[in-house]
């Protein structure tokens, strides 16, 4: 799930930089893409764990 | 096994339509500005190309594939893509009009594809010399020389796009400039201005550039969109506007007022008064003969010798002046500001970047923060020197004979002094440095907090 | 191929039930086929055969291309090592983790900043040279645990890291933002990063408790 998530995000960052220039300048804005794979990497998780104890409940 | 099919096919089937139509529409004529578009919309095919492979995500899990979503040469073909969409962008925005990026000089590249059409008009009339004259023009450069009669010359080179010779021509004819007159004022305009279609036709359709000779004594009120302006040698006040392209004013005996956005200004030699207003670009000026003013952001601002005052405003990005014999008054944020050289007061505001100032001859004032601070003075101060600045290091140098009076303090900052004989208090969280030098002098008040203070002798 | 118990004594054989190479002293001869000694005893008990891997000559053509030791010099180009292992996504990781170093390198001297981008440097080619020896066993059917391995295996189990991995992605990722945004000057906190140092390490004696016990 990360994989396109991640290329929708890189996406949506490079095209406010072509459109707003001087406010969402690629090279201030690429952290976001460390919070977003730490998100979904939790969200990974999160997931995981939901599905091992719907086996367990089983 | 429709699973194995994935949406990439559906992808770069849409893609190839896509690119064949607008190829396609524009050997057959129409105007599509599709270098512009693609220069500034292609992460677009990114996120369309992310939430395909979300739709596969859903596809793989349910029909139980384990398949990696992205393979190895998609990888790889992504990161392509991503480093020519970037390349193609910064081409676009370097030559600051999103739509002209292949022009290198005056030279349009389209121009290999055979569809675009040139075109000379000349026009003459006589102007006397000291009128007022409008010009205005879209889609074109405009250059104005002085001459020596009372005559305006112009000559104009006109691009037509279109599919053929003969559309050309017949386009071409309803296409012209004149130069009319209006009591003392002179208007030199095409009659394709102000529609936003011209006979059913997008406007960017027909380019301009305009060569122009008028008096060397002239008011010119110029207004130009997409396209370089140049000026020189003129007598008289002068005022361009213009968008998306540069402006070059140079050798004018009068004042120059200049407004522009997304393109560089360069004023120089001017005898008045300038005043400038800009947006995306770098400001240029040297040698002004009266008082300065520059209103910009976003573009960095270089300032070399003005006789009378400077007023400059600018954000996210440097400010860089020298030699000013008036008032020096910088409005910044987010910017740095390097001054050398003023020989009246310096009132300097700025944060997050770098303040230096150096060799100022009357009063200063500088706020700043989160950005290193530093004044260094040629000559023994003269007048009153007030510093303030938060999060950052204040360094304020000063020649060994020097004779003032200090109060310099700073909360959670350490207060150090190369000037023997000032009483220094590190005892409380406010630590400080005060007292009299010399016979004492103009008051130096230094303020700071999260940042130390240093007093530096020059010997 | 060399035999699967002696590393350094080519094979004369495979085994024809699991497939795996064998010299001359581990072959087992029985009614004309080849056994490994623990598919003989398999065989002999009465139970039925595990899944074979593939046979050996595809499995040459899997391995080449993997040549460890070209990995390694590879490795010492950032992201080089992982292209080079076909590992795409690790390769991008790697440039932006060097990049970051770099760059932050930049912002100032920080002692201990240049020990991480040289540690890194060296952890690269290292981790191609074993990621490229792990596909070379892989593809005998061994799995080979590597100093790499044992280095990850600190930091606790898979799913563990996973998390805490992502949580520190989205606290460096946000820290950063801010930085860039200016909402604070980057230098003032960047002092604090020695911080992460010491979490790491209370966090690696809790797991090592944590198994101990």
């Amino acid at each position: 799930m990360l994989g396109p998530v991640l290329l929708i995000v890189i996406g949506i960052l490079f095209l406010l930089n072509n459109i707003y220039p001087g406010v969402f300048r690629f090279g201030r804005m690429w952290p976001v893409i460390l919070i977003v794979i730490g998100l979904a990497k939790v969200i990974e998780y999160i997931q995981g764990q939901s599905a091992a104890n719907k086996k367990e409940g089983e | 096994m429709s699973v194995r099919r994935s949406a990439g096919t559906i992808f770069w089937g849409l893609t190839l339509i896509t690119i064949g139509a607008l190829l396609l529409a524009r050997n057959l004529g129409y105007t599509v500005p599709i270098w512009g578009y693609v220069a500034r919309y292609w992460p677009a095919l990114l996120i369309a190309w992310g939430l395909l492979k979300f739709v596969d995500y859903y596809r793989f899990r349910s029909a139980g594939d384990n398949r990696p979503l992205f393979s190895g040469g998609e990888v790889v073909l992504l990161i392509f893509v991503i480093f020519l969409g970037t390349f193609v962008t910064a081409a676009a925005n370097s030559s600051s009009f999103v739509g002209n990026i292949f022009e290198i000089g005056d030279i349009d590249l389209w121009d290999i594809t055979g569809n675009n059409f040139t075109f000379d008009e000349h026009e003459e009339a006589a102007v006397p010399s000291g009128s007022t004259i409008e010009i205005e023009n879209l889609y074109g450069n405009v250059e104005v020389h002085p001459m020596d009669s009372d005559r305006v010359i112009l000559d104009v080179k006109k691009t037509i796009r279109a599919s053929n010779k003969e559309e050309a021509d017949r386009l071409e004819k309803d296409f012209t400039f004149s130069i009319t007159n209006a009591g003392s004022t002179y208007r030199i305009t095409s009659n394709r201005e102000n529609v936003v279609q011209f006979h059913g036709i997008p406007r960017q359709r027909y380019k301009s550039s305009l060569t122009l000779q008028v008096p060397k004594r002239a008011t010119l009120r110029l207004d130009n969109r997409n396209g370089k302006v140049t000026v020189q040698d003129l007598t008289g006040d002068q005022q361009v506007t213009n968008r998306y392209g540069q402006v070059d004013v140079r050798n004018v005996t009068g004042d120059v007022r200049i407004e522009n956005r997304n393109g560089s200004v360069t004023a120089q030699d001017i005898s008045g008064a300038v005043t400038i207003n800009n947006r995306y670009s770098v400001t240029a000026v040297k040698n002004v003969g009266g008082n300065l003013e520059i209103t910009t952001r976003n573009g960095s601002v270089d300032v070399s010798g003005v006789k009378g005052s400077a007023t400059i405003s600018n954000s996210y990005a440097p400010i860089s002046v020298e030699n000013v014999q008036g008032d020096l008054t910088i409005s910044g944020r987010n910017n740095s500001v390097d001054v050398q050289h003023v020989d009246g007061d310096v009132k300097a505001d700025s944060s997050y970047q770098n303040v230096s100032i150096r060799d100022a001859r009357g009063a200063v004032t500088v706020n700043s923060r989160n950005g290193d601070l530093l004044v260094s003075l040629q000559k023994p101060p003269q007048k009153d020197i007030s510093i303030s600045s938060r999060y950052g290091t204040i360094t304020l140098e000063l020649p060994a004979n020097s004779a003032f009076n200090i109060d310099a303090h700073t909360e959670f900052g350490q207060v150090d002094s190369e000037f023997e004989g000032l009483s220094i208090d590190r005892s409380r969280r406010e630590r400080s440095a005060r007292g009299r030098i010399g016979q004492g002098g103009p008051q130096i008040t230094i303020s700071a907090r999260n940042g130390d203070i240093h007093l530096s002798r020059r010997s | 191929m060399n035999c699967v118990n002696h590393a350094d004594v080519p094979n004369v054989a495979f085994c024809i039930r699991c497939g795996r190479a064998l010299c001359n002293a581990c072959i087992h001869n029985v009614r004309g086929s080849v056994y490994c000694e623990a598919c003989l005893g398999d065989a002999v008990e009465g139970k039925t055969a595990a899944a074979a891997p593939p046979p050996p000559s595809t499995k040459k053509e899997v391995v080449a291309g993997t040549n460890p030791g070209l990995a390694f010099v590879l490795g010492l180009i950032p992201g080089v090592g992982a292209i080079y292992n076909g590992e795409f996504v690790k390769a991008a990781f790697h440039v932006v983790i060097f990049a970051t170093l770099v760059s932050l390198a930049d912002s100032g001297p920080q002692p201990l900043l240049g020990l991480s981008i040289a540690a890194f440097v060296f952890y690269m080619p290292f981790e191609a040279y074993y990621t490229a020896k792990k596909r070379q066993y892989r593809a005998d059917g061994i799995e080979l645990e590597t100093p790499i391995d044992r280095l990850q295996q600190q930091f606790g189990e898979v799913k563990d890291r996973e998390l805490w991995g992502g949580i520190a992605l989205i606290v460096i990722g946000g820290l950063f933002l801010l930085g860039n945004l200016n909402v604070f000057e980057m230098a003032r906190i960047a002092r604090f990063w020695p911080a992460a140092l010491v979490v790491l390490g209370v966090w690696m004696l809790k797991k090592h408790q944590e198994k101990a016990g």
